[in-house]
């Protein structure tokens, strides 16, 4: 005969609603853990995509995500002359907002060279870019469908194919351009700055051939870290290879998101304790009598003790699942990316029977000091 | 009476505190109590009415004297039984003045709760509990919570509780105190049935002086010592 489970049945409203209560604490704590988790993927999506094995970017800067880094057009081809380099690709990152559908919309638009790295991986739908103007590749959360046209600066684009999850690290949907087209979109002013421009400097002429990073990919047997240190030697030059690209991402771009979600999240855990412990704790109290009564009658000390663990394991477990559940529901209208993986469900739901234990101490303490001498007493 | 005592209390005593704060609840209390009787436990409030029973029922640590429980010396000086709880588990009964059923488990498993707490399996504490239902006429409420229950229902679900153990000493604190006289009635002269049919020692905390006659015995306290020893209906 369990106990707990007879107690739960005997109050199944009061215990059913403090789950749901639970549950959507709990539910915000696995969104909060999604929301990183997504917010790192995202930001480690697009140098995933680029398939680069390093990145070659401006001397002394960590760029081209966490810091700006400019570069000569040419870089591309010092690079590619290099032994060991299978293939090398310019490429070119910008923050573009654009009317689309009567709404402004935030976009970051990737400028890579065709055939090469740094270029639009897998499209989900349509084709790659093949033309050299004005072709455009865009990840579907842009909300773009194919054939569609859209203006950027002063060009308009054509959309020919579609992408999936690739977002930058701030959130904003994806678009794949020609270098060529981006280069434009990034330094060709709008023509009373040009003409006021070319009137202040008669004579000086403005390159737009720059790029913010090259992309390679290495021949087999190549170490990265190795020719990354090469590249290094040449002074304007810096070199990451693709994991420190990925550290770089996750920890310095995306840091302060990561503790403020930590933060909240141990704050989440820590009122989840709390409310476990008091219910437990109002649930012991209110079964007083019952307990003195079964300590009276010669029940021993780990079936009372079981009495309130397993209550509190109980309401953990069920709300820990319908927070999950809700989760899964849901998860599709959240503004941001969230990801749920198996690990990080299985690690919150030890903590969660880990916050049970602790939650059930103070219902446990109260019910071992119980008197069985109460039972008589009226 | 040839019988040995189920209940022997020698020279018991039990004080709270020390010094100028000191209390005497039980000044020196002997009292024996015989197999298939009955006996009373009256006095005014304070007088140590309930320590005695907490004592008897082991869950009081006198200061001194003697307690011996069937024929097993329990306290001498010191307790002499390390597990208490499973001497009151297998040895004695309690029935309470608020009948104390937990509330959460309907008629039969309050009933079966005790025999599964002295090691039954759940089958036979359920056969048990229904045969001490029906014995005590309540079997048709088996699945009855205890809120759903009558006051009288509620007491004899809580005396088949108390029996559920066959234990030979039944500790009742108040059992009446809830029903009127009629049903008070019924409930010691249940009681009584249990004791002679069980032979087991009832002891029975009351105030209820309409059934004093229904006793074997009454003993009467005030302030701790033993006043009296009134045999009755024995």
């Amino acid at each position: 005969m369990n106990l707990a489970l007879k107690d739960i049945k005997h109050n199944l409203g009061r215990f059913l609603l403090t789950c749901v209560g639970l549950s959507l604490l709990l539910g915000i704590v696995l969104a909060m853990v999604g929301i990183y988790r997504g917010l790192i993927d995202e930001a480690l999506g697009l140098a995933r995509a680029a398939r680069a094995q390093v990145w070659v970017v401006e001397g002394g800067t960590r760029g081209p995500f966490a810091e700006a880094s400019r570069l000569p057009g040419d870089t591309r081809e010092a690079i590619a002359a290099q032994w060991g380099v299978a293939a090398a690709g310019s490429v070119a990152y910008q923050n573009v907002e654009a009317r689309h559908r009567g709404e402004i919309r935030r976009f970051l638009v990737v400028g890579a060279e065709i055939a090469r790295p740094g270029g639009a991986p897998a499209v989900v739908e349509g084709r790659p870019i093949l033309r050299s103007r004005y072709e455009l590749v865009a990840d579907r959360r842009a909300g773009l469908s194919l054939g569609e046209q859209i203006k950027l600066g002063r060009d308009t684009f054509t959309v020919v194919g579609l992408t999936e999850n690739l977002v930058g690290s701030g959130g904003d949907p994806v678009l794949f351009i020609t270098l060529r087209d981006a280069q434009r979109l990034q330094f060709t002013s709008e023509p009373a700055a040009a003409r006021r421009e070319a009137a202040r400097s008669p004579g000086a002429t403005a390159t737009s051939d720059t790029v913010n990073a090259v992309l390679v990919q290495l021949l087999p047997g190549i170490d990265p870290k190795a020719f990354a240190q090469s590249v290094a030697r040449w002074k304007h030059l810096a070199a990451l290879t693709h994991e420190e690209q990925e550290t770089v991402l996750s920890r310095s771009v995306v840091e302060r998101a990561r503790r403020q979600i930590g933060l909240f999240t141990s704050l989440l855990l820590v009122v989840s304790t709390v409310i476990i412990g008091l219910i437990i704790y109002t649930l012991t109290l209110d079964k007083k009598k019952s307990i003195a009564t079964l300590k009276l009658i010669g029940a021993p000390d780990t079936r009372i003790v079981g009495l309130i663990v397993q209550q509190a394991l109980a309401m953990g477990i069920i709300s820990f699942v319908v927070g999950l559940g809700l989760i899964h529901l849901v998860h599709g209208y959240f503004p941001r990316r969230l990801l749920l993986e198996a690990a990080d469900a299985a690690a919150l739901f030890g903590i969660v029977v880990l916050v049970c234990l602790l939650a059930s101490a103070l219902g446990v303490r109260v019910a071992l000091k119980i008197d069985p001498a109460t039972a008589l007493a009226g | 009476m040839s019988e040995a005592p189920v209940v022997e209390v020698r020279n018991i005593s039990k004080h709270f505190g020390e010094g100028p704060t000191r209390v005497d609840a039980l000044r020196d209390v002997s009292l024996d109590v015989f197999p298939a009787t009955v006996v009373g436990l009256r006095g005014p409030s304070g007088s140590g009415k309930s320590t005695l029973l907490n004592v008897i029922g082991c869950i009081l640590e006198p200061s001194s004297g003697r307690l011996s429980l069937s024929g097993e010396i329990v306290y001498d000086q010191k307790w002499l039984r390390r597990d208490l709880r499973r001497l009151r588990l297998e040895k004695i009964g309690f029935i309470f003045q608020a009948h104390n059923l937990l509330p959460f488990l309907n008629a039969w498993e309050n009933v079966a709760i005790a025999n599964i707490l002295a090691g039954a399996a759940p089958a036979a504490a359920k056969r048990r509990a229904e045969e001490l239902l029906s014995y005590l006429q309540v079997d048709h409420r088996k699945d009855a919570l205890p809120a759903q229950l009558s006051g009288g229902e509620a007491q004899r679900v809580a005396i088949a509780r108390a029996l559920a153990n066959d234990p030979r000493i039944i500790l009742a604190d108040e059992p009446t105190a809830a029903l009127d006289s009629q049903r008070a009635r019924i409930v010691i002269d249940l009681l009584r049935k249990v004791a002679i049919e069980h032979r087991a020692a009832v002891i029975v905390v009351t105030h209820d002086s309409k059934i004093f006659d229904r006793f074997d015995h009454i003993f009467s306290l005030r302030d701790g010592a033993l006043e009296s020893d009134v045999g009755l209906a024995a």
